[in-house]
């Protein structure tokens, strides 16, 4: 993989892809979302991590399709900081996505 | 990382259930009987029979003797009090759960590789085997295997010197062609939600379900895990670093089939750098075997003096004659297997059942194959992160790479937790 530096408008760019109806660009979507967001949270990189942070929550927030908000919560349970883990509480009960949340918040906050 | 046999838990303590009887009668049940759980079935003394996709259990049930119970859901096995020890054969994301509750419901486990997921479900399946008393034997059977015990006893006597540098080749995941299944709804045979157990839903496709679930990385994570335990295990016994405990690096690029759904990288590359005593271990997927001596997998082991191959290391391997040849000096290294003349994979069956009544540490223990499945977890994190890492066997965590940490355990879907059911 590609290492890249995304700004805040390319996620939701990506995500959109993502949730498009083909299979290949969508697929490419996705793990460029993860390749941006692992890049992001590489040790010393903290503006570029709360960045990347704060556009998927803003992903797994937004009215997009299942498991495109379900992949932005996994990611934001690797970069997200506690701030992020509490925007996204409130997501915990959603009926679709309330598990993937609760994963999130739960390995930011058992995060060392 | 935290230790889940220390925390609250929902098990007394069990003894055998049957302390098998008058005439030494091990009573089974068994997990996951598609695929490979399938083989450990045994027929006369069954008293369980679990698995998700009612098709594995009809046909599972038509080789067993007697009337055994058929279900779905493990956790009723684990309560049949007459059941003294289960076999495992599920896909990955289920093995730590089950084999930890197995544990503490009182019944000793055999487990298919991988031994697990993640660094602390390792931990979680060695802490429970101890704090328990159970037998926990993985499936790891090349160290049954005369082959590979051949080669190990040339290798730790000295035969070729210091092993610097240990080469393994492998075909790509199964993971090529094109096209994305739709997602449907699950087969009216197949409890889907059961089968995802603790992992993040995903909708049915058959493409991620039987089998090839292993190029999923939630499920499988490629045959880095797959095999690769049985590879790294073999690598690990022929190095004599099963209690290895320094420091490693790792390093992995690799690439997924961008028009497939798999996520596992079909092809990989890795490169572990041990310390004390300084060696390299190197994955190569593909790669190539040696002339020497053709396999569809493998591995070189250079030493300073002689190099050695390898090929296989589960149920079947293949060694140079120098190897097979070799006869361990008096008080040398000998690596045993069960003398048995049976197939490798029954020799590390009926290991595992000597050691459930001898109460002895069977072969594939799991504190050995926890050392071993370290090495591919740590791996698919370096190439799922992006960089080099440093991992510590001593404190079970990654130095200098807080995101990295984040990898070590999984949290699961509720309501699954290592802690009991």
């Amino acid at each position: 993989m590609n290492r890249t530096t995304l700004i805040y408008a390319d996620y939701g760019k990506l995500a959109d892809q993502m949730s498009g109806s083909d299979s290949v660009a969508s697929k490419a979507a996705k793990l460029e979302l993860e390749v941006a967001a692992h890049a992001a949270a590489a040790p010393g990189q903290k503006a570029a991590r709360a960045q990347a942070a704060k556009a998927l929550v803003d992903v797994a927030k937004s009215n997009r399709p299942r498991l495109v908000r379900a992949h932005a919560l996994r990611l934001i349970g690797f970069v997200g900081s506690k701030a992020d883990a509490a925007a996204v509480a409130g997501l915990a009960k959603h009926p679709e996505i309330g598990q993937d949340a609760k994963i999130a918040i739960k390995r930011i906050q058992t995060a060392k | 990382m935290s230790n889940p046999a220390k925390s609250g838990i929902g098990f007394p303590t069990y003894v055998p259930q049957s302390a098998f009887g008058a005439n030494d009668r091990i009573v089974y049940g068994h997990i996951g009987v598609g695929g490979m759980g399938s083989s450990h079935i045994v027929a006369d003394s069954c008293a369980a029979l679990c698995d998700v996709d009612a098709n594995h259990l009809a046909n599972a049930a038509k080789r067993v003797q007697g009337k055994p119970m058929l279900t779905d859901d493990y956790r009723r096995v684990l309560d049949r009090k007459d059941i003294d020890a289960v076999t495992i054969g599920t896909p990955d994301h289920w093995h730590a759960i089950m084999a930890v509750h197995a544990c503490m419901a009182g019944k000793d486990v055999y487990s298919e590789k991988p031994v697990c997921k993640t660094i602390e479900e390792g931990l979680a399946m060695v802490n429970a085997a101890r704090r328990y008393k159970r037998i926990m034997q993985i499936g790891a059977q090349g160290r049954s295997n005369p082959k590979v015990a051949a080669a190990a006893n040339y290798l730790r006597n000295g035969q070729a010197g210091a092993i610097k540098k240990v080469v393994i080749w492998h075909p790509e995941n199964l993971s090529s062609g094109s096209g994305f299944e739709a997602p449907s709804n699950p087969p009216a045979h197949m409890n889907w939600d059961m089968w995802l157990g603790p992992i993040p839903y995903r909708p049915y496709t058959a493409e991620t379900c039987h089998f090839h679930f292993r190029w999923m990385m939630d499920s499988g994570a490629g045959f880095i895990r797959d095999r690769g335990n049985h590879a790294i295990s073999c690598v690990m016994l022929l190095t004599g670093q099963d209690a290895w405990s320094s420091p490693v690096t790792v390093k992995a690029t690799g690439k997924t089939n961008p028009n497939r759904i798999y996520d596992a990288p079909q092809s990989l590359n890795v490169t572990w750098k041990f310390r004390n005593p300084e060696w390299t271990l190197e994955w190569n997927q593909p790669g190539e075997a040696n002339e020497r001596l053709e396999g569809e997998w493998g591995a070189t082991y250079y030493g300073t003096k002689d190099d050695l191959i390898l090929t296989g290391g589960d149920g079947g391997a293949d060694t140079e004659p120098k190897a097979i040849d070799y006869v361990p000096p008096a008080g040398g290294f000998k690596h045993e297997v069960e003398p048995d003349k049976v197939d490798v994979t029954e020799k590390h069956r009926r290991n595992w059942r000597k050691c459930i009544k001898t109460r002895e540490l069977p072969v594939s223990d799991i504190g050995i194959q926890y050392k071993t499945i370290i090495l591919p977890i740590i791996a698919n994190i370096a190439y799922t992160v992006g960089r080099e890492l440093t991992f510590d066997p001593k404190t079970n965590r990654f130095i200098n790479d807080e995101e990295a940490n984040r990898f070590l355990s999984d949290p699961y879907r509720e309501p699954w937790s290592l802690k009991g059911y």
